[in-house]
């Protein structure tokens, strides 16, 4: 699933949590492309450790990749990289 | 701007302003401990908080100021003039970082310059300091920590967070708290406790689910850990303990609702099962430990606050205090929105009328039960009013210490040498009124400055003491605030001013004008032009603005002036805006207030003091002329009162001339709510607003200070 905005912060929570919800019926394994993605917020994490918890309830596998340097930095800071599994 | 932001803009102003008042008190009257103590707490303060919103130019600069200010506190380094001068510069520049970071704008080339001039400047009295601090630079630059070269032993924290479900819409970005924390030290391990976060389906994404265990390696104290959290210390939940105080630890853990952040914590390997389970407890049976906020609240019985000794390393050394969970620990100030508070005037308005409108049912039923109910009711009114007035009232020192760097740049910049006194700076006003009587009084300062105070040479030759005085003076009088400004320079030259007056067109020559009159015509639009001459150019830009601002506050503006002795204005405001204390009259079929602060006394009008006024205006009061206004002829011509009626007089007084109002029914005290009169009111002299009686009826609130005007007039 490629995120298509720079931002993936509280501005865009909701409106991606809904694609989530969506796609997440859909596909069997979950990948997040965040490629596009600049700028981060808490928010934004801990809507992908949700859907991280939705994707290990449900059997599915869940991957996040093309994290540029930036977003893995907030990964790190708030200790979620190991809980994303990035 | 969000409320945060907002808050941070507003400690930061105040912290600046504090460093101000700090560095003018140093240059004048020396430098001591106690002034470089509040000028590195501001700084400090400044940095602390800046750091919470990444205002990375703003913490970068503070940091070295606060560096240099801290050898000075500790007496490493001697204090100068140049230095309190630099400070000063800082204390400036970073007024300025602190406004670009807030509007997000780009620093433009100037400040950059700037920004690495003072820091070379601050750095040449480190010179011991110097690489330490040069790395720093390039250690902030590099984006890494930025105490870690402070010396110091470090000490590991546990901290432990959990946010309010509204944390993530308050505006505060977890990740900017973090980031804090990687510049007063290191994050060691930083666990996210994520039980609490829903699957998807679930989820809200704007509720804060997640919290936070994070071990934290530092050298600073509880304390400013706890400062990080400042602003946002009511959407969080912390526990904030060194990592060894397993009391600490163990009532966290009691603290929470299961077992899950133990399992948490012992997966994570931040503590053994033992310590976990309270193993080493056996010495202090008693856990113990200071949490804040809610952690505490959830609990309903009884916490226990440990106070550590300051020098206390031992640990077993504790003082206990018992404490009930609803008790503050001590009196603090509290932030509102000035908005609450004029909400809450109005409330108390409404309530003024509602009660006035109980009590005259009281009256009118002759209930005599109801009657004491209310009136006990009045009271309990009464002192909430005076409470909630009372929050707004402040002290006038604060504003006006700032005028001090005005006056001094002032007189720099132009040559002269002034000796500025500040009398009564504990005289208190309300907030709106200080704030909006700020800028005029700015402006009628420099003018004493600029345009009143003669040039060194000039007061020599005129055998007056080089330096000049310029006295800004405010204390209470008569249920009014006094703000009087006064310097002993040239004066007004009536001449000058009538004559450019006439010329303008502003009078006539054939008007036969007062010297009060003439002076007044500095605050009249247009009189001074470039091609005024002397002392008096540049008195009257803006005057007219004053003026204006001065009448909008209620206030009157009245002005003294001799040749060569100086210049006095003396502003009158009224102490509140909202709600008076009033004095309910009756005249003719009219009921009017007459502000209580105004009143001297109430005698009647009996035929003795008739027979004295002999048609006059005016009765001989124990051996002083009293001039007497009627009211009824004044405002209410065409209702004469009868003849047998009980006629009084109440006597005023505003400033220093007094007058009788001539009336004729005293009702008595009455709490008076200021409504706004309509425009067709405006030219009422006289009639400064309206107000509501209990029996529905309208009140005029008399104007004294102009009905004096009018009746002086008169004579």
């Amino acid at each position: 699933m490629l995120l298509e905005n720079e931002n993936f912060t509280i501005y865009e929570v909701e409106e991606l949590r809904e694609k989530f919800v969506g796609e997440l019926h859909v596909y069997k394994d979950i990948e997040i492309d965040l490629v596009n993605i600049r700028k981060i917020d808490m928010p934004a994490i801990q809507l992908l450790l949700s859907l991280k918890k939705s994707c290990k309830e449900q059997n599915k596998s869940f991957e996040i990749k093309n994290i540029n340097e930036n977003i893995y930095k907030a990964f790190q800071l708030s200790g979620c990289d190991t809980a994303l599994g990035v | 701007m969000n409320e945060e932001l907002q808050l941070f803009q507003e400690d930061a102003s105040e912290q600046l302003q504090y460093m101000e008042n700090a560095l003018v008190a140093a240059s004048e009257e020396g430098i001591d401990d106690d002034k470089i103590g509040e000028i590195f707490r501001a700084m400090h303060t400044i940095k602390g908080t800046a750091g919470m919103f990444g205002f990375s130019s703003v913490v970068d600069f503070t940091h070295i100021a606060e560096n240099l200010l801290d050898e000075v506190r500790q007496h490493t380094i001697e204090t100068n003039d140049e230095m309190m001068d630099l400070f000063l510069k800082c204390k400036d520049h970073c007024e300025i970082l602190i406004e670009h970071a807030i509007n997000e704008e780009e620093i433009d080339e100037e400040t950059i310059e700037n920004n690495t001039n003072l820091l070379d400047q601050l750095l040449t009295y480190m010179p011991n300091n110097q690489t330490a601090i040069k790395q720093d630079i390039t250690t902030i630059q590099e984006g890494e920590t930025l105490d870690k070269i402070a010396s110091g032993e470090n000490s590991t924290w546990h901290v432990s967070i959990r946010f309010h479900e509204d944390f993530f819409t308050s505006g505060m970005d977890v990740l900017s708290i973090f980031n804090f924390f990687c510049k007063m030290g290191e994050i060691l391990i930083n666990i996210p406790v994520i039980d609490k976060v829903p699957v998807l389906e679930k989820l809200n994404p704007l509720k804060t689910a997640i919290g936070f265990e994070i071990e934290f390696q530092t050298d600073v104290g509880k304390e400013e850990i706890e400062e990080i959290f400042e602003f946002v210390i009511d959407d969080v939940t912390l526990a904030i303990f060194e990592h060894d105080d397993l009391n600490s630890l163990a009532a966290l853990l009691q603290s929470q609702s299961d077992d899950t952040l133990m399992h948490l914590l012992e997966e994570e390997a931040l503590y053994s099962r033992e310590e976990l389970s309270g193993g080493s407890s056996e010495n202090t049976p008693t856990p113990t430990v200071e949490v804040l906020d809610e952690v505490t609240e959830e609990k309903e019985e009884e916490t226990i606050e440990v106070i550590k000794e300051p020098q206390d390393n031992t640990k077993t050394e504790k003082k206990v205090a018992k404490k009930k969970k609803a008790e503050a620990p001590k009196s603090f100030s509290l932030r509102v929105d000035s908005g609450k508070v004029d909400h809450l005037i109005t409330q108390i308005s409404e309530m003024v009328i509602a009660n006035a409108k109980i009590t005259q049912i009281a009256i009118d039923r002759e209930d005599t039960d109801l009657e004491e109910s209310v009136s006990i009711l009045t009271d309990m009114l009464e002192d909430v009013r005076n409470g909630i007035m009372n929050i707004r009232m402040v002290q006038v020192e604060d504003s006006f210490v700032k005028f001090r760097r005005i006056i001094n740049d002032t007189a720099k910049k132009i040559g002269k040498d002034i000796d500025f006194l500040i009398v009564g700076g504990e005289t208190e006003l309300d907030k709106t009124v200080v704030e909006k009587i700020s800028d005029p009084l700015v402006h009628m300062l420099r003018n004493s400055v600029d345009h009143g105070i003669e040039m060194p040479d000039v007061r020599v030759a005129k055998g007056k003491n080089p330096q000049g005085r310029v006295e800004l003076k405010a204390y209470p009088d008569g249920g009014t605030i006094v703000i009087q400004i006064s310097d002993d320079g040239a004066g007004l030259n009536k001449e000058v001013l009538l004559k450019k007056a006439i010329k303008n067109g502003i009078v006539s020559e054939h008007d036969n004008l007062s010297d009060k009159e003439i002076y007044e015509l500095i605050f009249e639009a247009g009189l001074s032009t470039a091609e005024q001459v002397s002392d008096i150019s540049g008195r009257g830009v803006g005057m007219d603005v004053v003026r204006r601002n001065i009448q909008d506050l209620r206030g009157v503006i009245d002005i003294v002036s001799e040749i060569d002795k100086g210049t006095t204005l003396t502003i009158r405001l009224p102490l509140t805006l909202a709600i008076i204390d009033g004095f309910l009259v009756q005249a003719g079929d009219t009921k009017y207030v007459i502000p209580l602060e105004n009143i001297q006394e109430c005698i009647e009008l009996n035929g003795q003091f008739k027979e004295t006024m002999k048609g006059n205006d005016f009765i001989n009061l124990r051996g002083e002329i009293l001039p007497i206004l009627d009211i009824k002829s004044y405002l209410n011509s065409d209702q004469i009162g009868e003849e047998e009626q009980r006629e009084n007089v109440v006597v005023v007084r505003y400033a220093d001339k007094v007058i009788g109002l001539q009336v004729d029914e005293l009702y008595g005290e009455h709490q008076t709510v200021i409504k706004p009169l309509g425009d067709i009111f405006e030219n009422v002299k006289g009639v400064s607003g309206g107000s509501i009686l209990g029996t529905g009826e309208v009140s005029l609130i008399f104007d004294i200070p102009k009905l004096i005007e009018h009746r002086v007039k008169q004579d």
